[in-house]
């Protein structure tokens, strides 16, 4: 079978937060050049949940698929260490940070152009914009079914089935192929790159799209516009509460807590 | 479709047949946006014999309750709560669509946007009218910046984050109408099935519940350290444990106690912040705690910002020392 994983690549959400700022004008957020790029967090349990599959059942191949601007090759080609099989970027400068429903437009337009797959597997939400919105409107726009929010995901008899976390519990479901997925971290921490997964990785050249190639990316009216972006104000007002020892704070803590009648 | 007027959210229920509070959160967001507009609230409720619940939505605020009953809709799936919120929609045509942005309203709400051929901004926190029109403001960069987005076509779709929004309080004997709504879905055009449900295993409260939540996290430094956690909790009623992301990932504890951007959201009158950095992607899950109390041996962890109180030190020390004097008050 055939599994598509869709990958973002971001800035490094673990670097300082002092190399983000508001760029009011722009409404976007603006990053310090020393910050590097990375895989967006769950984009890697994607990687994982697919490459699970494949362990299971060698006769799958693993595609790599991205959009977005400047990528570095050594970051996004990490599901490939990982032991994806190829690689297919597309490049456009405007969409990334663009309305989520039109970034799904250009994603679904660049798996047409790939060919025929039997599930795609996304992270569950971008590690920058948070916002899990691009794979489900993804997986709408192709007309096949959703399972969001999985922990575990088996594939048999053309169907695929997972677990997911609801508020009281845990659900199963399952959808008839070619269905989309999305991932939570709940599913286990992927697998690291080995050695000879990089040297594979680097002998794979990217299949690359540019704003011609496709031909739903001039998406000309968004559905929705950023009109602000700003960094809200913060006031502390922490009372520190001391003692001699550490022991002697922890009790004038409790004291406090139970003068303040919160225990 | 021209002419669209009014509020719709969609409630939610639980497994016993009970409203969500998250319907009250968006009932209450929702009578704002009311005020503002003045225009109407409806809302959807969709489920299998939960016809009941329609007057509970109208004490809560709702002027019309489109109802979808069957039992094709006696569990949640994507592919047949999708076409019911659409079968409401065209009914209620209404500016805004408000969801919960909860497991299953953040799998809903995108799937719509995409049905309508609408905009959807997610996990939203603050609501308003600008020119008439809805404007959603949310976090970005696990809560370091607000990002606000408009709609420039309607129906405008938000997800709503927990707790973002005090629930509505009912007010009895209010009238209101339920309109029953035929989703006309062809079960042969679902392509999903639901499998089962399991509860959770829940020792004590749930943690939304709690009055208290006593949380640990990387620096709780393994499972062991992280046990320390229940002796606190023990001593203190309606309480609960919870969790960092780096916590569980780590494996000191299960994933279900996740407290955070991706996990469970809380807001306790008491939140216990023991060893963790107070991180954005954690405080996203507990700021509407109304007392943080925080213990870190970092003086500058952010977490003290975000706190009421604070001590600076290694748990190791203050939380023994915390949980003795604890025990000697409730005994006094």
């Amino acid at each position: 079978m055939r599994i598509i994983v869709t990958v973002k690549q971001v800035p490094d959400p673990e670097a300082p937060q002092s190399s983000f700022t508001a760029d009011r004008a722009a409404k976007r957020v603006a990053v310090a050049a020393s910050v590097p790029a990375a895989v967006s967090d769950y984009d890697n349990y994607a990687a994982e949940a697919a490459l699970r599959i494949k362990d299971a059942d060698t006769d799958t191949t693993v595609s790599v698929v991205s959009l977005g601007e400047s990528h570095v090759l050594d970051v996004i080609k990490r599901p490939l260490a990982m032991g994806a099989d190829d690689l297919f970027l597309v490049q456009d400068p405007d969409l990334p940070n663009g309305d989520p429903v039109t970034v799904a437009a250009a994603l679904a337009a660049a798996i047409r152009k790939i060919g025929e797959f039997d599930l795609i597997v996304s992270g569950r939400q971008s590690s920058d914009l948070d916002q899990g919105i691009v794979a489900t409107a993804l997986a709408a726009i192709l007309d096949i079914p959703v399972l969001t929010n999985a922990i575990a995901v088996e594939v048999s008899d053309g169907e695929v089935q997972i677990d997911r976390i609801v508020d009281d519990g845990i659900d199963t479901i399952a959808a008839r192929l070619p269905a989309l997925v999305t991932v939570s971290n709940e599913l286990g921490q992927p697998r690291y790159a080995t050695m000879r997964g990089i040297m594979a990785a680097r002998r794979v050249d990217p299949t690359v799209w540019g704003k011609g190639d496709l031909e739903a990316m001039d998406a000309a009216d968004p559905f929705t516009e950023v009109v602000d972006l700003f960094a809200p104000e913060k006031s502390s007002n922490v009372e520190m509460i001391e003692g001699e020892t550490p022991a002697e704070a922890a009790k004038a803590l409790a004291l406090k807590l139970r003068e303040e009648r919160l225990i | 479709m021209a002419g669209e007027n009014g509020i719709l959210i969609v409630a939610e229920t639980g497994a016993d047949g009970s409203l969500g509070s998250i319907t009250n959160e968006l009932m209450s967001a929702a009578q704002g946006l009311s005020a503002d507009l003045g225009e109407p609230i409806s809302a959807a409720l969709i489920g299998s014999g939960v016809g009941d619940r329609a007057q509970d939505i109208i004490d809560l605020g709702a002027d019309t309750v489109y109802l979808v009953d069957g039992d094709q809709f006696a569990s949640y799936l994507n592919e047949t709560y999708t076409p019911a919120v659409i079968a409401i929609a065209q009914q209620a045509n209404p500016r805004i669509i408000l969801i919960g942005h909860t497991p299953n309203g953040r799998d809903l709400g995108p799937y719509l946007a995409v049905r309508l051929q609408t905009g959807i901004a997610s996990d939203t926190s603050g609501l308003s009218i600008e020119g008439g029109q809805l404007q959603a403001a949310r976090s970005v960069a696990g809560g370091l910046f607000r990002q606000v987005v408009s709609f420039p076509k309607m129906p405008a779709i938000a997800t709503v984050h927990m707790k973002a929004y005090d629930g509505a309080e009912p007010q009895g004997g209010r009238s209101g109408n339920t309109v029953n709504v035929d989703v006309g879905l062809d079960a042969s055009s679902v392509r999903s099935r639901f499998v089962k449900h399991e509860d959770a295993q829940v020792e004590g409260i749930r943690m939304e519940d709690a009055t208290i939540v006593v949380t640990g996290g990387r620096g709780m430094g393994d499972e062991n350290g992280f046990n320390e956690l229940y002796k606190l909790q023990a001593l203190l009623p309606q309480s609960a444990v919870g969790a960092t992301r780096a916590a569980t990932d780590s494996g000191f504890c299960d994933q279900d106690l996740m407290i955070g951007i991706t996990g469970r959201v809380v807001s306790p009158d008491v939140y216990f912040a023991i060893a963790l950095s107070g991180a954005s992607q954690h405080m996203a899950g507990c700021s509407g705690s109304k007392n943080i109390v925080a213990i870190n041996r970092d003086p500058e962890a952010n977490i003290f910002s975000e706190s009421r109180f604070g001590v600076v030190g290694d748990y190791k020390q203050v939380l023994p020392a915390l949980i003795e004097e604890v025990e000697k008050l409730m005994q006094g």
